[in-house]
């Protein structure tokens, strides 16, 4: 079975962004090709996950060297192999800052014409710059998704059209988009995007083993509106969210009635909104939190893709939320299927991130005169000093990227029970991170800011990270790691690694 | 939480004890079941008490000789049974530690050093409680070489048994607090 996944524009990629952590702890399935869509290039969420999955290929392949390291394929841990373009973002709209105006060459069209577009289109959305995406204007997103061409030729297209002749040679494949329902490049793009694959269908003919699925955002974020000097500006307008919504859901209630272009829609919606406290309108300073709805999105793909996801000829629509109270708990999880766990797979990834970056990874680096002090102890010497030469320069660029990578997950889950519940009556009781991390809800970059060392006070409180009062130490991960057995076929720096990361299950 | 590995280490070091142990309480039942004229047993404790002496008072050595045996049993059952305890003791206890950090499992040695010394002081003691006080009539007889003999040898014998057994018994996470402990190859 052959997957792909297309995040189009910011929450898109945001959910996307839970795809990769989730697909990090063994969640995922064992291919995924990946693409985001966003017209806003440099939008600081699209750009996050771009670094994400970088960061997460490069990990997963050090950790697959042939000959060198392998996690082998029993392996939880970054499970799936997750395959980008070389540049993982396309932009419906290429060229200089395009504007509405130049994309339909107003200028030449015939003046009924113009007439007719100008009623569609007032003068500050003709000659609104779409470099940083379309506003919140889906009828802009719309227009522009249209014009584009999705040739063979196109790097983003030639996907596409590799997963319809895949499945028209007789492999499975799973196509799933997942966007806002509410924001310009998402709400245009959801439809329009799925559409146009179904067209490559029909025009390839291949009448199965292709499945399209969907996951589309309700409104589940707020923010305050800007100053004045904002008033004459196209922007996301909050307060339009939910007459979008509304608007929106009556079109897709007609669409689905009368055509079947999605095999599977999953729904998630929020109540109360979460709060942005540092809107910005677009570019690189738009660097949204993530947000704990997002990972319904990002739940609803991979439950998808999952293979005991039985695909029936209805268009099945699911929705999701949380439980009524105010308190985000971990129950309100949904399970992959039958067989993943969710809450235990996302919570062995947090006790692994934070057992390597504080007590393993800071032991494994440096010169092997530093490293050799652990040298006689019982975890080293079986996974470490018998499998690889740790002090050399790429092992040590293999710790190096792993602790950023458990860095970057301590953080992703620290935001999420943050910045959900922020300035809101909500409480997000997923993880207790207070006594690692440092938490400023006005700041658009480093919002969490991990604590360097942790003293043996807050190293105890550990077994309260996941609050599920499990009560697993510390010291029952370093317990483990020195009776767990590697795996057959496991090398190299992957034989630590996994033991560590089957350590931390409770 | 570690109950299965604790009980494991638990096995593991009762394995080691169990040889020291069958030769002691072998020796216990020799030592219980009386002198034999010619046994190297008797032998060796004709060399720990005055017989010039018991002689001159017309006192024979086999006449003391069950009253030394039974009192040389007792040092045994009891130097057995905290050499036991105190092995089972570690090697569970050792999975309790709270070790949270590679390289902090040497803190505990200090642990392990404070424990050892415990455990040998208690076997002097028994071995000085015994020989010394009154509490046997036959540790009069024996000579302070012949109780320094007897005391050595014992707490040698006893703490090797220990060592032995918690050096295979303790949770490989702690085993730096061992000493050597942590030449062992991992798969013990």
């Amino acid at each position: 079975m052959k997957n792909f996944i297309i995040g189009i524009g910011g929450t898109g990629a945001k959910c996307l962004e839970h795809l990769v952590y989730c697909c990090g702890a063994g969640l995922g399935p064992s291919q995924l090709w990946a693409g985001i869509i966003d017209q806003d290039e440099a939008n600081g969420n699209v750009n996050r996950t771009k670094i994400l999955l970088s960061k997460y290929i490069n990990l997963r392949n050090s950790l697959k060297e042939e000959g060198k390291h392998d996690l082998g394929k029993d392996s939880n841990l970054l499970n799936t192999l997750i395959i980008t373009n070389p540049d993982s973002v396309w932009l419906p709209l290429g060229g200089a800052n395009p504007s509405l105006g130049k994309v339909i060459n107003y200028d030449a069209l015939k003046t009924e014409v113009q007439g007719l577009i100008d009623c569609l289109y007032n003068k500050e959305e003709k000659s609104q710059k779409l470099s940083e995406g379309f506003r919140a204007r889906p009828n802009i997103g719309a227009v522009a998704m249209l014009a584009t061409t999705s040739n063979e030729d196109d790097p983003f297209w030639a996907q596409i059209y590799k997963a319809v002749e895949l499945a028209k040679g007789g492999e499975e494949v799973r196509i799933f988009l997942v966007s806002s329902i509410f924001g310009g490049t998402g709400a245009s793009g959801f439809p329009n995007i799925a559409r146009r694959i179904k067209s490559i269908q029909q025009k390839l003919q291949v009448t199965s083993n292709l499945h399209i699925g969907g996951a589309l955002m309700l409104p589940y974020f707020t923010y305050e509106v800007p100053d004045k000097d904002m008033e004459s500006e196209i922007y996301a307008r909050p307060e339009e969210f939910m007459r979008q919504t509304k608007g929106a859901l009556e079109y897709y209630s007609r669409l689905f009635k009368h055509n079947k272009i999605f095999d599977q829609v999953y729904i998630a919606g929020w109540d109360p909104l979460s709060k942005i406290t540092n809107f910005k309108m677009g570019g690189n300073l738009q660097n949204n939190p993530p947000f704990f709805p997002e990972l319904y999105g990002a739940l609803g793909a991979l439950k998808f893709f999952n293979k005991d996801n039985k695909i029936s000829e209805n268009q099945e629509v699911l929705h999701i939320g949380k439980n009524p109270t105010n308190d985000v708990v971990w129950s309100d999880i949904p399970d992959v299927s039958d067989e993943l766990n969710s809450k235990e797979s996302i919570a062995q990834l947090i006790r692994f991130a934070f057992s390597y970056n504080w007590m393993y990874g800071p032991a494994l680096t440096g010169s092997w005169t530093k490293i050799k002090k652990y040298a006689n102890e019982n975890w080293f010497k079986r996974l470490v000093y018998k499998q690889t030469e740790i002090g050399h320069e790429n092992n040590q660029e293999i710790i190096s990227l792993m602790k950023e990578f458990c860095q970057d997950i301590l953080v992703w889950i620290a935001d999420i029970c943050r910045s959900t519940a922020a300035h809101t009556d909500q409480k997000v009781d997923l993880i207790s991170s207070d006594f690692f991390s440092e938490y400023k809800p006005k700041a658009s970059e480093n919002r969490v800011i991990l604590k360097e060392k942790l003293n043996a006070s807050e190293k105890s409180q550990f077994k309260e990270i996941i609050t599920d009062s499990s009560n697993f130490k510390l010291l029952n991960v370093m317990s483990n790691v020195c009776y767990n057995k590697s795996i057959k076929g496991q090398r190299g720096l992957g034989v630590f690694m996994d033991t560590l990361f089957r350590s931390c299950k409770k | 939480m570690n109950i299965g590995r604790a009980m494991m280490s638990g096995g593991k070091s009762l394995i080691v004890l169990a040889p020291f142990a069958i030769i002691s309480i072998w020796f216990i039942f020799t030592l219980f079941s009386g002198p034999s004229p010619s046994g190297a047993i008797t032998k060796f404790f004709i060399t720990v008490v005055e017989v010039g002496e018991l002689e001159q008072q017309g006192v024979t050595f086999s006449d003391i000789a069950k009253d030394l045996f039974t009192m040389a049993a007792w040092i045994n059952i009891w130097s057995l049974a905290i050499v036991t305890i105190f092995a089972l003791g570690w090697s569970f206890g050792s999975h309790y530690l709270n070790v949270d950090a590679p390289g902090k499992a040497k803190i505990y040695a200090i642990h392990w050093i404070i424990v050892s010394g415990i455990l040998i002081g208690l076997i002097l003691i028994t071995n000085i409680y015994c020989l010394e006080s009154t509490y046997f009539r036959a540790s009069q007889e024996v000579t302070g070489s012949g109780g320094g003999k007897i005391t050595l040898i014992l707490t040698v014998y006893y703490t090797l048994a220990y060592y032995l057994s918690v050096l295979l018994g303790t949770a490989r996470f702690v085993r730096s607090s061992v000493l050597l402990a942590n030449k062992l190859p991992g798969n013990i």
